[in-house]
């Protein structure tokens, strides 16, 4: 074969080649771009998901809330109004004493009814700092008597994105309530921490604590792995530190944006 | 698409006839360019949007198959391998396959790249024209230096023929698939 067209062929082959691999190059290349849209895709579906679920699950306490409330407060002392104006109606004996304490016992359930209107919900909490919603949800705890809920704050508050606060507000929420069902506690701390770029939330209670591991295999830890979940979902992490009769620590770091 | 490979079928097996034959068949050749190159133009302007052809291209291509016809007539005459044209023919293919291939790699595709039938198509093309470049370059220089060899040059060039006539069959295929769908 003459050396001219040795060379021919030769450049022709790398040619071939080089058409080749430009060709493979850019279906890989887009294969790679479509898996990672799709990913990314499904995470936001994902967090989608999992913020309407938190938003749903906020809106179903804040209506437990307001149903416990009517049913505690509002509703005892309008039973109690109602009785002293049957007494009065059945002895013919308006005496002015009892007009006053039906009075004040109207006026208490409006002030009740009053709170209730600022029950929490999610449009409220997104118009509020997180701290100042959790501060709410907290004083209503400590008013209910189950258990005294105090907060403390170290740094200057910065805002946090709305779509993260609903969540870590829900992650709070809903530690809360499992110092106050599971571990019986009657103090609970909550301590924010305000970092230059994230904040530091810790939950500790005088409960009776439990142990991790133990919990994370009878149970699934489902209500733990919900938190984690949660948090990671909203770009944050969280930890829980207990040991049974020394009470419980949850510890959530949440970026700002 | 099925008619450039049709132009191409009937071409190249008519001069394979004549050249059984011993026949010359270079004007076979001459016909066959612009005539081929016609057809893909039109598939080209057909699939402007999603190959990115512009308008630009497209006169661009009108002008070189002027230029085709007059180089059968003025320079590489029609009993000469057109080399000039064939060369011409394959670059500015190559050239149209380079910008799908740019635009492809900076669009923000939905589609699976695999499922689309113009992707096969301009492989094919391009794969076969950027092999086949080299060999018609230099096909006419052995034909006039008698190189008993040459065949093996333009062999080699059929083999990628071949190859670009199975890319274009599965996005032929790939077609039929989505209008089914």
């Amino acid at each position: 074969m003459s050396n001219t067209i040795k060379i021919v062929i030769a450049v022709a082959t790398v040619f071939f080649s080089l058409s080749t691999f430009i060709a493979l190059f850019v279906i890989i290349y887009q294969r790679r771009q479509l898996n990672y849209k799709k990913s990314t895709e499904q995470l936001r579906l994902a967090f989608q998901r999992e913020l309407l679920n938190t938003q749903l699950e906020i809106q179903e306490q804040t209506f437990n809330n307001i149903s416990q409330e009517i049913h505690d407060n509002v509703g005892q002392v309008l039973s109690l109004a109602k009785v002293q104006i049957n007494i009065m109606n059945e002895t013919e004996n308006i005496s002015r004493e009892m007009l006053n304490e039906v009075k004040e016992n109207i006026g208490k359930a409006m002030s009740d009814l009053r709170d209730i209107a600022k029950s929490l919900s999610t449009d409220r909490i997104r118009s509020l700092t997180i701290q100042d919603a959790v501060a709410i949800e907290a004083e209503r705890i400590t008013k209910s008597g189950v258990a005294v809920v105090n907060i403390e704050a170290e740094g200057t508050e910065r805002p946090i994105a709305d779509h993260k606060k609903l969540i870590l507000f829900r992650i709070i929420q809903e530690s809360l309530q499992n110092c106050i069902k599971h571990a019986n506690a009657s103090n609970i701390n909550i301590q924010f921490f305000y970092l230059p770029d994230q904040v530091c939330i810790q939950i500790n209670d005088n409960g009776k604590g439990f142990s991790v591991e133990e919990m994370m295999r009878e149970s699934n830890g489902l209500g733990l792995t919900n938190i984690k979940s949660r948090a990671l979902l909203a770009g944050g992490t969280s930890s829980v530190e207990s040991r049974l009769n020394l009470g419980t620590t949850i510890k959530i770091n949440m970026p700002y944006e | 698409m099925l008619l450039y490979l049709l132009s191409l079928f009937l071409f190249n097996t008519l001069a394979d006839g004549l050249s059984f034959y011993t026949f010359s068949n270079y004007f076979v050749y001459h016909i066959e360019l612009p005539v081929s190159f016609f057809f893909l133009l039109k598939f080209l302007k057909r699939n402007k949007q999603q190959i990115f052809y512009t308008e630009h291209f497209y006169k661009a291509g009108l002008f070189i198959i002027v230029l085709f016809i007059a180089n059968s007539f003025l320079w590489e005459k029609i009993n000469l391998f057109n080399s000039l044209s064939y060369s011409v023919c394959s670059f500015y293919i190559l050239i149209v396959c380079l910008n799908y291939f740019w635009f492809k790699f900076n669009s923000d595709d939905k589609d699976d790249i695999l499922t689309l039938p113009n992707f096969w198509f301009i492989a094919g093309l391009f794969i076969y024209h950027s092999s086949s470049f080299i060999v018609f370059f230099t096909y006419k220089i052995f034909i006039q230096t008698n190189d008993q060899l040459a065949w093996i040059t333009w062999n080699f060039q059929s083999l990628m023929l071949l190859m670009m006539c199975v890319l274009i069959v599965i996005g032929i295929k790939q077609k039929l698939k989505c209008q089914i769908q």
